[in-house]
């Protein structure tokens, strides 16, 4: 019933009901841009950061992990890895269907070639790792393609090593971006055992390589190969090298609780779905520090709003009188009070989403034509549920903006 | 409902160093209307914020249709004024930047009913105002806005009227309407109490008190 009167006070309070609805509109706008900056951000980062395993798989990695360079600046002598006995072990717990051990090559390799794609030929360092074909290619066809032919070795690079040269070295040799589809078959030398930065125990020698096809689980600055090919490189090039696997994909029974295997892979001393966890641990992170800056934003904007409300409340007081005197209640008086702080904070709340969103709409399309390379390839984007809590958040500073003042009011409004 | 309006019993008001009443007792029917009158400084409106609740009484009792307000919560106190009470106040209490007909209907929002704002426009109609109802109550004279404020008396159908000085600042010809507008409160079963000095009612009311000079 007390509607029509807020709305009536709302239109006779016209100007510092605009204030407070502008302040609380650039607050919300602010942090909703902040928001789908840091959003979009951690999306980009963990998504090349972090791999994305389905459902039913998980990662699982030793605490001490030895890249090759560690393993050759220390000799040999640094421990780390899952070794064959644990692998077995993996393989055999509860709920785990098929375990899939990951092999570093441990030996120095280099490759030249690209002439026909760069017009020159290049060479860099590399480093690969052996997985199982099944993680390499999903269909059987694919699989097939796996198969060493005609003296090749089939590779299999990482797509985020083709994003990283379509979006870096391909602007800047003013070269064309490349897909993994112009890549197939694409033939390169490979030379293993020494490097332009290391140089291996065993001997050397050289492979013909091509490139078969692209995996998310493919080594980032290399490629991967079938597994049995790893066991070959290893045998030849570094024989002296135990056989230890830097991570384990296990396949879960469907339906398999993640939680129940992970106490297990735990206590046998394995990093349990590292990735899932940093992932958390980045995006809580990031939700603190939005937080944080949130609120400083909304507090700000919550001293813009109490000034605004406690003007109204003041101006109004002769107006408030007269309803106290026609027989409003102490509580609807608030109540009407509220009311306003509650338009102000839907309003403020909305516009400020309206404008973010527009603004980032724009963005999207303007800022891809000046930012190749720099702007991501989704665009910026904050998902729904964000939106709702800032709105909430904008509603609840208008309210705790308004209630000191009101409350500061009770005496006068009881006195009558 | 009680029959009995009004009733001060030994009831003493001090205001700063003045004495307004000393155990004063005076009881008053519903359907019995009239004048308070008495100079300025006498304590007219002392009585009517009494009767509102607005001032609490040093001591004694001061009962309305039955409710001891001294006693009455502020909730209390705001359900007299909705059902009971309507006053009409010297300095109009309108609320400037509504129109006539919102000012009018504002009580009704308070006690939960439905505004009638065809009975509203009625009411202006019969205190000589009904093209005025969409002005905003600011641009009105001093006599429109008395008549508004007797319109906006009658609208809430209280058994109690309460008249502070109605005609205080008021010409003859606006004086005579405002006159003519409070006739239209009379009614059997209501009580119209009008504080004034202003003699230019006399002739239309019957003087129920009068307040000593001080």
């Amino acid at each position: 019933m007390l509607l029509p009167i807020i709305a009536k006070e709302l239109r006779a309070n016209r100007f510092s009901t605009a204030i407070a609805i502008f302040s609380l509109a650039l607050a919300t706008t602010l942090l909703s841009l902040v928001a789908a900056v840091v959003f979009t951000g951690y999306r980009e980062i963990s998504s090349r950061l972090f791999t994305e395993l389905p459902e039913d798989m998980v990662l699982v990695e030793p605490k001490h992990n030895e890249s090759l360079l560690l393993h050759v600046f220390s000799q040999g002598k640094s421990r780390g890895g899952i070794s064959e006995g644990r692998l077995k072990k993996l393989s055999s717990l509860p709920g785990v269907l098929k375990a899939y051990p990951r092999l570093d090559i441990k030996v120095p390799m280099m490759a030249s070639g690209g002439g026909g794609i760069f017009g020159s030929e290049l060479s860099t360092e590399l480093f690969a790792s052996g997985l199982p074909p099944e993680l390499l290619a999903e269909s059987a066809e694919e699989r097939e393609k796996l198969k060493p032919q005609d003296g090749l070795v089939p590779v299999v690079i990482s797509p985020d090593l083709l994003n990283l040269y379509n979006q870096t070295v391909a602007p800047a040799l003013n070269a064309p971006p490349l897909s993994i589809t112009a890549l197939k078959g694409i033939s390169f030398e490979l030379t293993l055992g020494r490097s332009y930065m290391l140089r291996g125990s065993g001997q050397v020698g050289r492979e013909r390589c091509t490139i078969a096809g692209a995996s998310k689980l493919a080594t980032t600055l290399g490629f991967s190969v079938p597994l049995d090919v790893a066991y070959g490189w290893m045998k030849s090039y570094a024989p002296q090298e135990k056989i230890v696997y830097s991570g384990v994909y296990l396949k879960l029974a469907p339906g398999y609780s993640k939680r129940a295997l992970q106490k297990e892979v735990e206590e046998m001393g394995l990093f349990f779905d590292r990735d899932s966890q940093r992932a958390a641990e980045l995006f809580y992170i990031i939700i603190m520090i939005l937080t944080i800056f949130g609120a400083s934003l909304l507090l700000l904007s919550l001293l813009a709003i109490f000034e605004a409300v406690n003007h109204i409340a003041v101006s109004r007081r002769e107006a408030f009188g007269v309803m106290a005197a026609l027989g409003a209640t102490p509580r609807q008086l608030r109540a009407i009070l509220l009311g306003e702080a509650l338009f102000i904070g839907l309003a403020g709340g909305f516009i400020g989403i309206f404008i973010s969103r527009l603004l980032i709409g724009i963005g999207n399309l303007i800022l891809p034509l000046w930012g190749k390379g720099f702007w991501p390839a989704t665009g910026l984007n904050l998902p729904f549920i964000s939106l709702l809590t800032f709105w909430a958040a904008a509603l609840l500073t208008a309210l705790l903006a308004a209630l000191p003042v009101a409350l500061k009011n009770r005496k006068h409004y009881e006195r009558i | 409902m009680p029959n009995e309006a009004i009733k001060l019993a030994k009831v003493t008001l001090k205001r700063g160093n003045n004495t307004v009443f000393r155990e004063a007792s005076w009881q008053l029917n519903f359907g019995e209307s009239g004048l308070i009158v008495g100079p300025s400084g006498s304590g007219k409106s002392s009585l009517f914020y009494l009767l509102s609740g607005e001032l609490a009484a040093d001591s004694g009792a001061v009962t309305v249709a039955g409710m001891d307000i001294a006693l009455a919560s502020a909730p209390e106190r705001a359900r007299y004024r909705q059902k009971t009470l309507a006053v009409i106040y010297q300095n109009y209490n309108l609320i400037p930047d509504y129109s006539v007909l919102d000012n009018i209907i504002l009580p009704a929002f308070f006690s939960a009913q439905k505004p009638d704002k065809a009975r509203a426009q009625a009411l202006l109609a019969q205190v000589g105002l009904a093209e005025k109802a969409p002005v905003k109550a600011a641009t009105l004279s001093g006599g429109e806005k008395q008549r508004v404020a007797i319109a906006r008396a009658l609208y809430g159908q209280k058994r109690l009227i309460l008249a502070d000085e109605p005609t205080g600042s008021l010409d003859d010809a606006s004086a005579e309407l405002v006159i003519k507008a409070l006739k239209e409160c009379l009614a059997p079963d209501r009580t119209l109490l009008i504080a004034t000095h202003d003699r230019r009612l006399e002739p239309f009311f019957p003087v129920l008190f009068t307040l000593p000079r001080k």
